[in-house]
């Protein structure tokens, strides 16, 4: 594929993409030549041993790491062309450690719209965020609620959330279920295939569990390198 | 009033005093009869070294040598803060720099010129001994800002990625951190404007008092100093932030540091 094609082409695209991480504190790897495209309301499933490298591809991808060589590109886009804030309200990224801000549960369901990037799009009202919560079995959850009285699979719950209501063209899942019960976890599987449904939007999810998940393609990252299957 | 002046010989018995600190120490084996002879010896040189520059200053009464003088503690008072903070890059000295120039011209002209009204404008009598309080003050409240700054991207670098995630530009980012430490750089300044008169009493209005001056007027000078200082940190601190926070970004605001 050339750079050419990748401009052409819809949806979110990398191309011939490398990057090295080496900061002392993570394991030191390489990401080597790597081509990838996500087209509109596909749902990828990115698997791989620990640490070779997954949550590093989706954080390059939210454009967090830079890249040594290859490019970006956003519906035929260059990244270049695109700013960094705007590209991440299109192509989101859930981290994988869950983290809320201080504040109340509202406040961090509509942190994004504190940001200039989102302030073209009207704030999600109350009966969407209420039922957004109810979707991901939080029914019973205040929206002045202060976040510190959540557990950890609530606050994963509410993180995802929090990126859905962006309403991105693209979402970069990192272990959405990790520590979820079973129930939860569908829950959370059938939350990301109504707004997938919904709203066209396409998915890369790292997990390491399929069950309830059915994904269009699945990939490997391998010695850094991406293979079907 | 007349000024009860300290001659040699009076200077020569205070050293009494610290005879009896060093009795202590040595008494209690702490190691610091070492220290405290090279701090009092230090302490007479330096300030009859800073006395006589000033009697000089005086007679000279030059704009010029009065700018110089400024400059050069403003210079050293941000290559203190750098290497406080240890990092010598271009945005950290930039913003360093820039906080402790800014502000202290501003107050310490804003006092003199404005408040005050001092004739001509340079008198060192004045402006030196109000620029040194201006000039300290906002190195003081720069550095610690700029350092719960610094130790805030590497503490929260969580919180600040997660921003960055959801859509925030550099700035946005950085928001919480720039008020916490802002917050933090105040706090010392607040703390003494609390508690002024109540606890001791200042050392500006302490030197006026014992120079002759009525309390009434070293209380009002007192209150100007206070509130000066506490504008020059704030100042300082806000300038400093404000041009140093993207030193932890790239240009394509990621966060890199």
């Amino acid at each position: 594929m050339t750079p050419e094609a990748a401009a052409r082409g819809r949806g979110l695209t990398a191309h011939q993409i490398a990057l090295r991480l080496s900061d002392g504190q993570r394991p030191s790897f390489t990401l080597t030549e790597l081509n990838l495209s996500l087209a509109a309301g596909e749902l990828l499933l990115l698997q791989g041993l620990s640490g070779c490298g997954k949550s590093t591809l989706l954080q390059a991808l939210a454009r967090l790491i830079p890249l040594q060589t290859g490019g970006l590109y956003l519906d035929g886009l260059a990244a270049a062309g695109i700013p960094p804030s705007s590209w991440r309200t299109r192509v989101s990224l859930l981290h994988a450690e869950p983290l809320l801000v201080d504040g109340s549960l509202a406040d961090n369901l509509l942190l994004p719209w504190r940001f200039k990037a989102l302030q073209h799009l009207a704030p999600p009202p109350p009966e969407d965020l209420r039922e957004g919560l109810a979707a991901l079995g939080l029914d019973d959850a205040h929206l002045q609620a202060d976040i510190r009285g959540f557990s950890s699979g609530q606050t994963a719950r509410i993180t995802l959330l929090r990126n859905l209501l962006m309403r991105p063209a693209f979402l970069l899942l990192d272990e959405p279920a990790a520590n979820l019960d079973p129930e939860s976890a569908q829950r959370v599987w059938r939350l990301l295939e109504a707004q997938r449904s919904q709203t066209g939007c396409g998915m890369i999810c790292v997990s390491h569990h399929r069950r309830g998940l059915a994904p269009d393609r699945v990939l490997r990252l391998r010695n850094g390198r991406l293979k079907e299957g | 009033m007349q000024v009860i002046a300290i001659g040699t010989l009076e200077l020569i018995l205070a050293t009494g005093f610290i005879f009896v600190s060093g009795g202590l120490a040595l008494c209690f084996q702490l190691g610091l009869t070492r220290s405290l002879i090279i701090a009092t010896l230090r302490t007479y040189a330096q300030l009859l070294a800073l006395g006589l520059v000033l009697n000089w200053i005086f007679q000279i009464d030059n704009q010029w040598l009065v700018l110089a003088i400024f400059a050069l503690m403003m210079l050293i008072a941000a290559q203190t803060v750098v290497s406080r903070l240890g990092l010598w890059t271009p945005r950290i000295v930039i913003g360093s720099l820039a906080g402790v120039v800014l502000s202290a011209v501003t107050v310490t002209f804003a006092v003199t010129a404005l408040l005050i009204q001092v004739e001509p404008w340079y008198e060192a009598r004045y402006v030196l001994p109000i620029a040194g309080m201006v000039v300290g003050n906002a190195m003081n409240g720069i550095a610690l800002s700029q350092e719960r700054l610094l130790e805030g991207f590497q503490a929260r670098r969580g919180e600040v990625l997660l921003r960055l995630s959801l859509g925030a530009t550099a700035w946005e980012a950085s928001l919480p951190l720039i008020q916490g430490s802002f917050r933090a750089g105040m706090i010392p300044t607040l703390n003494a404007m609390a508690t002024v008169g109540l606890v001791s009493i200042p050392g500006m209005m302490t030197g006026q008092v014992l120079a002759g001056v009525e309390p009434m007027t070293g209380a009002a000078y007192q209150i100007v100093v206070m509130l000066m200082l506490s504008c020059a940190t704030a100042l300082g601190s806000i300038i400093c932030m404000v041009i140093s926070y993207r030193h932890a970004f790239d240009d394509q605001q990621r966060l890199v540091k």
